[in-house]
């Protein structure tokens, strides 16, 4: 190394080296996932917002914020503070201060235009978004270097820094936002840019000469005028506990960088919303979700600071002396800084709370915003939507501090290796998130797989997390590190987040067909317990280095985890098993068969009035997608109509294993034989009255009971749809003997809309309007043009088409304003599904139509 | 005879092949003032971070007022007054600001003693640590070493960094007054001049091991001074060691 210019170049390279390494990973994998995995025609796509955003934005972000604080020294020190972040040990070395700050300058203006354009080529083009190479790669360099101004300068005031940091970044960026805005030429943003670095490097000079010469400005004593006197110290009185005093500093130390952070974030995000107040509401609420992803996406890259011990130590993973000689336990030191991290997230939130809305007022977009939540409230009612929203907002913020807490864990061992493998992991999953989602997205047998092993995967996490907790209980309780108060106070406190958090879930979905058991895993995993716990081992592992000896045995031996702490954490648990096991016997089936290959499952009801001298009716009644045969059984109720009138009902199921169980209608069609082979068994095993076989279902299952009245038309003698969803056009149905049909269908059905259109649950299947659908039907059975119409409710009408074919009537009542529920039913998710209504009893209205048909022999 | 204030028996400590401390026993009886001399590199701050409980010993036993600084910190830590070789005080803080966070933590502290400290080692309590030169930052450490009367006070190289009459003055009189009380005081310097000023005990530390460990008067009768003792136990083996 020669000239200073190698030694700068050398001195960053070592420093950034990890850094550039993990952006040279992301950058390769990124370039091998467009061009080598999905393919020219198939990148990544903007449109799908959440795959692009964690694939390439979050990332990015990352990279450029990383870039920012290491070429600035920003990481060096307080950002607050008045002196300046160049390192003062740089200042004695017999370097021009033209080149102290050229040379910085330099290197971070070209790491920054590279890498926007190694960014645009390998992340944006691909993805079709065609962004100008050179005047953004002028803009990160120019952005980079006024900060590196803005960092180097000393400040008369405390905070000034950031202050005029926000200011005049702010200002650049609105007058780029502002070029977009009104599509200035691209010659015209290169002429506005260039001359932005030279003038940032001459004001580098003077910061950095300013600096080298000891020249900090000092106007606290203007403010002293003021009645606040800078010099001498202010009265205080002490802290009343030890705990408080570290609390205190462990806030003066790490607590403002996230709140500082975000401050300096938000700014460009509320110009953001301001750009985006005349363009497309997605582009508001995209601006927004960013607002509110800022504290936590901040949290992580913050997190690893707060486990150091001196912000000025720049490399010092490990405690000073200072700190470890403190007489405060290990548990005190991290309470402290638990408390701090909580402090930091409030403080960040503080300043979200206060921005968004300020800035939606400003840019005028709270029409926008209002519209979409009273359009979520009218979904699932009010009191859900703000449950539901405070839900979200507390989420985020308990995420923030999670992050917080996360990064003390592994910046609190104190090893440097630990720290940054976990860094790289963490922006590993960031990049891997993106192409799983995508292949999710596009492999069907991804998407089955996830859903078939949904219900395990929590419980699984959950026992890695109790062995976890129960592992680093027994060592904190060993190791003397909290007490036996200590642990089950703590054990108590995260029972009771836990249950608090599933009621909160339960009463959210609330009659949804979801297992109890779920929701509680999910509570379980949700609050936090293995990793804060684990964080005084960690400060532990620090403090006192080395292996452990014989003689730093504790005298009495070594304790086991408390019986109560381990039994309070273990009740989630044990109750998540007995609700999944009281789930399963509930809901399991009483009968097997095995049809085209396969074992299917159906579930049996013959009442007990059943007399196998008498042929009995036998109506199978299909549940509808993602549902099973005991809760097609609740919801119908058919069992009790079944008990009144002495006939046999069966609800079979879908096959499972293989996603969500639907019923399969096209190609083979194994379901068909599966129903056929069903009434087989059925007919052997009972006295069925093969001319009384009915058939119904509700909405996949509706789809389902059309399909039996085209293929096994010589069987069934008649169907009945319930909040049907048709899959399959009526031009595939091509048996055309009339099957009489009964149907119920609310006009407030989301999910099978009433007039036909787009379901949220099968989007790339349009649905047939049912009056539509039903006037077809009763075209096949011949039957008149015009119905009948008559009032059988309040909210119910009566359309019956009759004059039939072999009096093969077809008749639907439509509910109005009901959603996609069993009217006079079992309780239904009306949050989800819609308006049950009671004005009308489908089974028994089915029943006494089926009643009236029968098949002619 | 009353129980010693440091017990430290057969230490060994190893840092990867390195051995740091190898079979080292100390025994400090209270009210003594404790030399450790060494050469730099000896292993002084290693044996002192053992008694602060910031290093777990590879073999052998550490104890401080019969407790075992590593499973006990806070009951240890309470009682002992530290001032550290390394500037590690809070740059951030005031002088103010440091007195009033350390009050807190000890329950002993003397808010009139630290006054008359600070009075003494002359100290604007507005001034920022970050602003203070050398010798006053060491002045502040040991104000807030001294200001709750520790029964034991450890101080790793104190002179360091302090001009010659600094070093007279203050930290004479401070270890003069602390064993007067009764109180111990260890600290650890290669500076043989100072030791042999205010120690009543001397231990030598080469190459991580103890090579003497006796009464100040006892190697002065013996040696005739202690950088003679110095040379004879600690000069033999570092003349013997390879050229770096």
């Amino acid at each position: 190394m020669r000239s200073p210019a190698a030694a700068f170049a050398w001195e960053f390279g070592h420093r950034l080296r990890w850094g550039l390494i993990a952006l040279g990973v992301y950058l390769a994998v990124l370039a091998t996932v467009q061009f080598l995995v999905l393919g020219p025609r198939s990148a990544l796509d903007p449109a799908r917002t959440t795959t692009f955003a964690f694939m390439v934005l979050v990332p990015l972000s990352f990279a450029f914020m990383y870039l920012l604080a290491v070429f600035s020294y920003g990481l060096a020190g307080d950002l607050a503070a008045r002196h300046s972040l160049y390192p003062a040990r740089m200042f004695t070395l017999p370097v021009s201060t033209a080149a102290l700050a050229g040379w910085p300058m330099l290197y971070g203006t070209t790491v920054m235009a590279a890498f926007w354009v190694a960014a645009a080529l390998l992340g944006l083009w691909p993805s079709g978004v065609h962004a100008p190479l050179f005047w953004p790669a002028l803009f990160g360099a120019a952005f980079l270097a006024w900060m590196q101004v803005l960092t180097w300068m000393p400040y008369g005031l405390p905070g000034m820094r950031v202050v005029a940091a926000v200011l005049w970044l702010t200002g650049i960026d609105a007058v780029v936002v502002a070029a977009i805005e009104y599509q200035v030429r691209e010659s015209v943003m290169v002429a506005l840019m260039a001359p932005q670095v030279p003038l940032a490097y001459l004001a580098a000079r003077f910061a950095v000469a300013r600096a080298r010469r000891g020249d900090v400005p000092d106007w606290r004593g203007a403010f002293a005028r003021l009645g606040r006197t800078a010099a001498a110290p202010r009265a205080r009185g002490g802290f009343p506990s030890a705990a408080r005093a570290q609390a205190w500093l462990e806030w003066r130390q790490h607590g403002r960088s996230l709140p500082v952070w975000t401050a300096i974030v938000l700014p460009f995000q509320l110009l953001l919303l301001f750009v985006a107040r005349d363009e497309p509401a997605v582009l508001t609420f995209v601006t927004l979700a960013g607002m509110l992803l800022t504290p936590p996406f901040l949290a992580a890259f913050v997190a690893l600071t707060v486990g150091r011990s001196s912000p000025e130590a720049a490399h010092s993973y490990g405690l000073t002396p200072f700190t470890a000689t403190r007489p405060l336990g290990t548990a005190a030191l991290v309470a402290a800084k638990l408390r701090m991290a909580m402090a930091s997230t409030l403080a960040a939130w503080l300043l979200v709370a206060v921005a968004l809305p300020l800035g939606l007022t400003l840019c005028g977009t709270w029409p926008v915003v209002l519209e979409r939540a009273r359009r979520l409230a009218g979904f699932v009612g009010a009191p859900r939507a703000v449950v539901f929203a405070v839900l979200c907002l507390l989420g985020l913020l308990a995420t923030t501090w999670k992050q917080l807490v996360q990064g003390l864990l592994v910046g609190l061992t104190g090893r440097e290796g630990l720290i940054k493998a976990s860094v790289l992991l963490r922006l590993s999953s960031l990049i891997l998130i993106g192409p799983a989602v995508h292949v999710l997205s596009r492999s069907q047998e991804a998407r089955i797989a996830l859903w078939n092993a949904a219900p395990w995967i929590p419980a699984v996490l959950v026992a890695l997390k109790m062995g976890a907790a129960a592992w680093i209980g027994t060592r904190l309780s060993r190791g003397r590190l909290l007490g036996a108060r200590a642990l089950v106070t703590g054990a108590a406190s995260w029972v009771v987040a836990v249950m608090a958090l599933y009621g909160v879930f339960a009463w959210l979905l609330a009659a949804a067909p979801v297992a109890h058991s779920f929701l509680l895993l999910l509570a379980i995993l949700a609050v936090p317990l293995a990793r804060p716990s684990a964080v005084p081992l960690a400060l532990a592992w620090n403090r006192h280095q080395g292996a452990r000896a014989p003689s730093t045995r504790v005298r009495s031996g070594p304790r086991p985890l408390p019986r109560t702490a381990l039994a309070l954490v273990s009740m989630p648990v044990a109750l998540a098993l007995v609700l999944a096991v009281s789930f399963h016997v509930r809901n399991r089936n009483n009968g097997a068969l095995v049809s085209s290959g396969e074992a299917r499952e159906y579930l049996l009801h013959v009442p007990k009035s059943y007399d196998p001298s008498r042929p009995a009716p036998l109506v199978i009644s299909m549940h509808g997608a993602d549902l099973w045969p005991a809760a097609q059984m609740e919801i119908s109720r058919w069992n009790t109509v079944a008990d009144e009138n002495g006939f046999i009902v069966v609800y079979p199921s879908g096959v499972g294993g293989r996603g969500p169980r639907v019923w399969r209608m096209d190609g083979e069609a194994p379901d068909v034989h599966f129903i056929a082979d069903l009434i087989d068994r059925l007919e052997a095993s009972y006295n069925i009255d093969p001319r009384r076989i009915y058939a119904d279902g509700l909405s996949n299952g509706g789809g389902m009971a059309f399909v039996l009245s085209c293929t096994l038309s010589d069987r069934v003698a008649a169907v009945g749809l319930v909040a049907s969803a048709q899959l399959l056009p009526w031009s595939w149905c091509t048996d055309r003997r009339p099957v009489p049909m009964i149907a119920f269908h609310g006009t407030g059905d989301r999910l099978a809309p009433y007039h036909g259109g787009t379901s949220p649950v099968v989007p790339r299947h349009p649905l047939p309007s049912i009056p539509d659908w039903t006037a077809s039907w009763a075209r096949r059975n011949g039957c008149g043009a015009k119905p009948d119409e008559s009032a059988v409710a309040a909210d119910v009408t009566r359309l019956e088409y009759t004059g039939c074919s072999n009096d093969a009537a077809v008749v639907l009542y439509t509910i109005h304003g009901g959603g996609h529920t069993w009217p006079g039913g079992g309780p239904a998710p009306e949050w989800l599904v819609g308006r049950m209504s009671n004005g009308v009893d489908a089974t028994r209205r089915t029943w006494a139509f089926f009643g009236a048909h029968s098949l002619s022999r | 005879m009353s129980e010693p204030v440091i017990d430290v028996s057969d230490l060994t400590r190893r840092f990867g092949a390195k051995t740091a401390l190898a079979a080292v026993n100390v025994s400090v009886p209270r009210g003594a003032v404790y030399g450790l001399v060494g050469a730099n590199g000896a292993g002084k701050t290693t044996f002192i971070k053992h008694l602060l409980g910031l290093l777990r010993p590879d073999g052998g036993r550490v104890r401080v007022f019969g407790l075992d600084p590593v499973a006990e910190p806070v009951a240890v830590l309470s009682r002992i007054g530290y001032l550290s070789e390394e500037n590690d005080l809070p740059g951030w803080m005031t002088v103010q600001e440091l007195t009033r966070y350390s009050r807190a933590l000890y329950p002993g502290w003397v808010d009139a003693y630290a006054e008359e400290l600070r009075q003494m080692f002359a100290l604007d309590p507005a001034a920022r640590i970050k602003t203070l030169s050398k010798g006053q930052k060491a002045r502040a450490g040991l104000l807030i070493a001294l200001a709750y009367r520790p029964e034991l006070l450890v101080l790793d190289e104190p002179s360091s960094g302090l001009d010659p009459i600094v070093r007279r003055d203050i930290l004479g009189a401070v270890i003069r007054t602390i064993a007067h009380e009764g109180r111990t005081v260890l600290f650890s310097s290669h500076l043989l001049e100072e030791v042999e000023q205010v120690a009543d005990h001397v231990a030598m530390i080469s190459q991580g091991r103890v090579a003497l460990c006796a009464p100040l008067d006892e190697i002065l009768r013996s040696h005739g001074s202690l950088e003679k003792a110095f040379l004879a136990c600690v000069g033999a083996n570092a003349a013997s060691e390879p050229p770096a």
